[in-house]
């Protein structure tokens, strides 16, 4: 048995209620590392092209790494991969809490579901014990009352628990996977998956301890790497702030979205928000995932008003950037209860603030009027109406119910000039980094296998001066703001790092603010798993997973003619750092398109894919 | 030389305006040396910009110009 992996795959089809564990090869292992590299390479096996995310034959893999079997930093989370009801192809979200160590303690690496029962269910599985359970009790329950009753029902207060809320339930596109009331795998409505499958939740408790090839070492370096990335993160406010502390830098660098990508700065929103402000007003604490050193996610309680009281997870940049700049909503209290109503409902936090921002852009122009908001005041920066239109959207009610699809879809809906003004790729809307800011983002966004995301390649953070990878040539100084050279380079290795830190599973955090180098995650990688891994042959792996998830994006229709930019990133600023400047996308493409080693088409080269043992057989 | 400094987020308790805005820098003319008088981290100084534009510590600076330092970006997630 390889170290660092049990090599064993937990299988659950749903329609057939057959339970079975599969061997995973180790060469299979070795070219993926797991989660959502190894994910990709399971729907490219299993499921043929053009799938609908709600067939019974539609996978759901939930897929941890090597991290997962050792108290590493930053090793709580795993992937959840699956064809999204969005995007209508791959898409890979990740979440930390407990949940990615407890599946390995099970004695697992990868959990498959297939298939769809009669009536609702969720799993329990505690080391061999597995089983299917009626969860027609827990239908209608929110995603924090869910891991409760559950954890009651069994007496079993450990369980970690991945569950979905009444928005997965109702199929509502953007839902999201809830984890232990902490941790969210938001994007691209994997939650519906498991809703279209009638998979309420999945609960994990283990026992069991997966060797590792080097013990004494691998205790010593957790040890290290852990006081490491605490020091530093001290040092650098990252613990004590959190992810807030992004938001006056992202706004001053023209970066966050801002009255739904039409709006060029907004400060005084941008530092009610971010922190040293939102640490105050919302009594923010760090909440941290097993293993973290830092606790970037945040605990917060808001007492008053009435309207906004709230206690748990506080929102983050992400939600900040979409549920509050985008959507001109400067009062951090609203945004924490908009989030909170989010978290519970079950949908994810970017696309429910994407949504609001346009549905209020259409208002403005008269596109969407009283009678069809049901009474709702959709002007801007109104946070009563962000809360009511989110509860309505996981509800999928009232307004809301329009939204059920996803932004494109609504926007169809309308007026005929809608579509056209959707910020997204693939139909996943845009994070909240603005590609006219970070112009790596551009590429990093356009090809995005699982649509826009600016954390399967953190490029933007880099461009900002956050962190830097110089073992694979990503050095300080080595972009400049608007000006192209070296930003595809950028682009095409933080995409890579995003596939490498979501299929070993490790928290970006870790390198992106915590300090780790790319080096000392590769020692440690070594010593789980006694592979000798080079930089290069990670990289490797993290460039033939992005190939494979690129793959499965071009058997189900995506390719050149889709790596575009939305029509509102040819806007150009008129105040601001980025004012007046414009994105040389075609330059970028060119020089991606190169990097890549792929066609005008956006197609691997026979040779690229030879050079990383590829080729398109597999795909039914 | 007085110089409008802007701060943000992090770095604003490092602020040294006059309660007119400005922020004297008795020695130098260069973007370093108005951080070394503001006794801004230097470390963590990676992105500032003078006049709108980017710039780096040995950038020159001149009466009257505008100064934002901004604290790395870390936690784009």
């Amino acid at each position: 048995m390889a170290n660092g992996y049990w090599q064993k795959t937990l299988r659950v089809d749903l329609t057939a209620r057959q339970i079975t564990v599969e061997t995973i090869d180790e060469s299979d292992l070795r070219r993926y590392l797991g989660g959502a590299g190894l994910g990709a390479e399971i729907l490219r096996r299993e499921c043929p092209a053009k799938l609908n995310a709600y067939s019974p034959e539609n996978r759901i893999v939930f897929a941890t790494g090597a991290f997962q079997g050792v108290p590493m930093p930053g090793g709580a989370k795993f992937s959840i991969v699956s064809i999204s009801p969005l995007s209508g192809t791959f898409a890979d979200t990740a979440a930390g809490a407990s949940w990615g160590p407890a599946l390995k303690e099970a004695g697992y690496d990868v959990l498959i579901v297939q298939g769809q029962s009669r009536t609702p269910v969720y799993l329990k599985i505690v080391d061999d014990r597995v089983e299917i359970k009626n969860a027609s009790g827990l239908m209608g329950k929110d995603s924090y009352d869910t891991v409760d009753q559950i954890r009651q029902a069994n007496e079993d207060p450990k369980l970690s628990v991945a569950c979905i809320g009444p928005a997965g339930e109702n199929l509502v596109a953007i839902a999201c996977i809830a984890v232990d009331k902490h941790s969210f795998g938001g994007r691209c409505g994997l939650g519906a998956v498991m809703g279209s499958k009638k998979l309420k939740a999945v609960a994990v408790r283990g026992t069991q301890h997966v060797p590792v090839a080097d013990p004494n070492k691998v205790k010593e370096l957790t040890k290290a790497f852990s006081k490491k990335i605490h020091d530093n993160t001290v040092k650098n406010d990252f613990r004590k702030h959190g992810t807030p502390g992004l938001c006056q830098t992202a706004e001053g660098l023209g970066d966050m979205p801002i009255k739904y990508w039409d709006g060029d700065v907004l400060p005084e929103v941008a530092k009610a928000l971010g922190a040293p402000n939102y640490t105050d007003v919302l009594n923010a604490k760090p909440l941290p995932c097993k293993y973290c050193p830092v606790g970037c996610h945040r605990n917060i309680e808001v007492t008053s008003p009435a309207e906004f009281v709230t206690k748990g997870p506080g929102p983050e940049y992400e939600t900040l950037g979409l549920m509050g700049t985008n959507c001109m909503v400067g009062d951090p209290k609203a945004v924490a209860k908009a989030n909170d109503v989010a978290n519970r409902l079950g949908v994810d936090t970017i696309s429910t603030g994407a949504m609001v921002g346009f549905a209020m852009q259409c208002f403005e122009k008269g596109w969407l009027t009283t009678e069809q908001t049901h009474g709702l005041d959709l002007s801007w920066g109104n946070g009563r109406t962000l809360v009511a239109l989110t509860e309505q959207i996981g509800l999928c009610q009232g307004l809301g119910a329009l939204f059920k699809n996803g932004t494109v879809a609504a926007a169809e809906q309308i007026h005929p000039d809608a579509p056209a003004t959707v910020v997204h790729n693939k139909r996943v809307d845009y994070p909240s980094h603005d590609p006219r800011a970070c112009i790596s983002l551009a590429p990093t966004y356009a090809t995005g296998t699982r649509g826009a995301c600016h954390f399967r390649g953190p490029c933007e953070d880099i461009e900002m001066g956050g962190f830097f990878m110089p073992e694979v040539g990503i050095k300080e100084q080595m972009v400049r703001f608007f000006e192209p050279d070296n930003q595809s380079f950028v682009a095409v290795k933080c995409q890579d790092l995003g596939v490498i830190a979501n299929s070993l599973v490790i928290c970006l955090f870790m390198i992106d603010g915590g300090g780790l180098s790319l080096t000392e995650t590769l020692e440690i990688f070594n010593a789980v798993t006694g592979w000798n891994f080079t930089m290069e042959t990670l990289f490797e792996t993290g460039e033939r997973g992005f190939t494979v998830q690129r793959l499965l994006n071009l058997r189900d229709g995506y390719g050149g003619a889709t790596d575009v930019l939305p029509k509102k990133m040819y806007q150009s600023a008129k105040q601001g750092f980025r004012a007046s400047r414009e994105i040389p996308f075609e330059r970028l493409m060119k020089d991606y398109y190169a990097i890549r080693g792929w066609d005008s088409n956006g197609v691997p080269s026979e040779q690229t894919l030879k050079k990383l043992d590829l080729d398109l057989a597999g795909a039914k | 030389m007085k110089v409008s400094v802007r701060l943000v987020s992090l770095f604003a308790k490092y602020d040294k305006a006059d309660p007119s805005g400005w922020t004297h820098l008795p020695v130098g003319n260069t973007v370093r040396a108005l951080a070394e008088c503001l006794e801004l981290p230097m470390e963590r100084i990676k992105i500032m910009t003078v006049n709108g534009k980017q710039a780096d510590l040995d950038t020159q600076i001149r009466e009257g110009d505008t100064v934002y330092f901004f604290p790395p970006a870390i936690g784009g997630g």
